[in-house]
């Protein structure tokens, strides 16, 4: 009786992981660039007034629980802060929020009306801020005043 | 297997890049109060991304849309076909930091007169005050 000869059959099946291993780190290396596109970010809800509407921006008439403005302040990223036309001693957002919660506490609706003004030229970041003040004082029913005659240089 | 797992992999890469279309590099402000949210909980969202051209040696703003450029007039056009094609719209601004506010409000304009009211401003969830 003869023996055939060769390999062992379970070595033809055994599976060849050079190329799949090329695969599994070029998968790594995408997953480790792709995580830093996906910054975790956050958002702050806001909603223009139900009288608005197609052809609006309408001028509607708004009674706020509270009004904040914000003025530019030259060579400086700050502005300044302006609260039922009070001008904040101390002009940060904190104290702006500490103002707030003062509010609430003594009783100011949180649902009632914010409305928030800003000059043209003041920075984003500090609406946001205001913003960002307004929800953490527990006030979240935000509004924002525009000026319709504001002339930008896109275009 | 290899064939699956290549795939998965051109399958990752195309929904990365439908990613970066809708929202492109913004260095976006900061709000501790802004709250994660998923994208389908923001529902039919038109996502606006307003840079400021200073940063990259220009002046102004520049507004994109799905990673397109476009003027102040052509995003208020397409904001109104927006509104015109859904019920409800909900508009994701995505501003640089810096930008003189006047841009956005440029913007919040175009969206009161669109007809569309929910606005949600992009924010990194960290300290907020003025950098």
């Amino acid at each position: 009786m003869t023996q055939r000869r060769g390999f062992s059959p379970t070595l033809f099946y055994a599976p060849n992981l050079a190329s799949m291993v090329d695969v599994v780190m070029v998968i790594l290396i995408f997953f480790m660039l792709g995580t830093s596109f996906s910054v975790s970010e956050g958002v702050l809800p806001s909603e223009l007034p139900s009288q608005i509407g197609p052809g609006g921006s309408a001028q509607v008439a708004i009674v706020p629980t509270v009004q904040i403005a914000l003025f530019e302040q030259p060579e400086s990223p700050g502005c300044r802060i302006i609260i039922m036309d009070h001008e904040l001693a101390e002009n940060s957002f904190a104290a702006l929020a500490a103002l707030l919660v003062q509010r609430r506490e003594a009783g100011a609706d949180p649902n009632g009306r914010i409305l928030i003004g800003a000059e043209p030229g003041v920075a984003y970041q500090n609406v946001v801020s205001a913003m960002d003040a307004c929800v953490r004082s527990g006030f979240g029913n935000i509004q924002f005043s525009v000026n319709p005659d504001v002339q930008i240089d896109v275009d | 297997m290899v064939d699956v797992t290549m795939c998965l992999l051109i399958f990752f890469m195309l929904t990365t890049e439908m990613v970066k279309s809708e929202n492109s590099l913004i260095d976006l402000p900061l709000a501790s109060a802004a709250k994660r949210v998923e994208k389908k909980d923001l529902g039919d969202r038109f996502v606006i991304n307003i840079r400021d051209a200073r940063l990259s040696g220009g002046s102004g703003a520049t507004y994109l849309v799905q990673e397109k450029e476009t003027t102040l007039a052509g995003l208020l056009e397409r904001l109104q076909a927006e509104r015109s094609a859904r019920a409800e719209v909900n508009c994701v601004i995505r501003a640089d930091r810096g930008l003189p506010y006047k841009y956005v409000q440029a913007v919040m304009l175009g969206c009161a007169k669109a007809g569309v009211k929910k606005i949600t401003f992009s924010a990194l969830p960290r300290g907020g005050e003025a950098p």
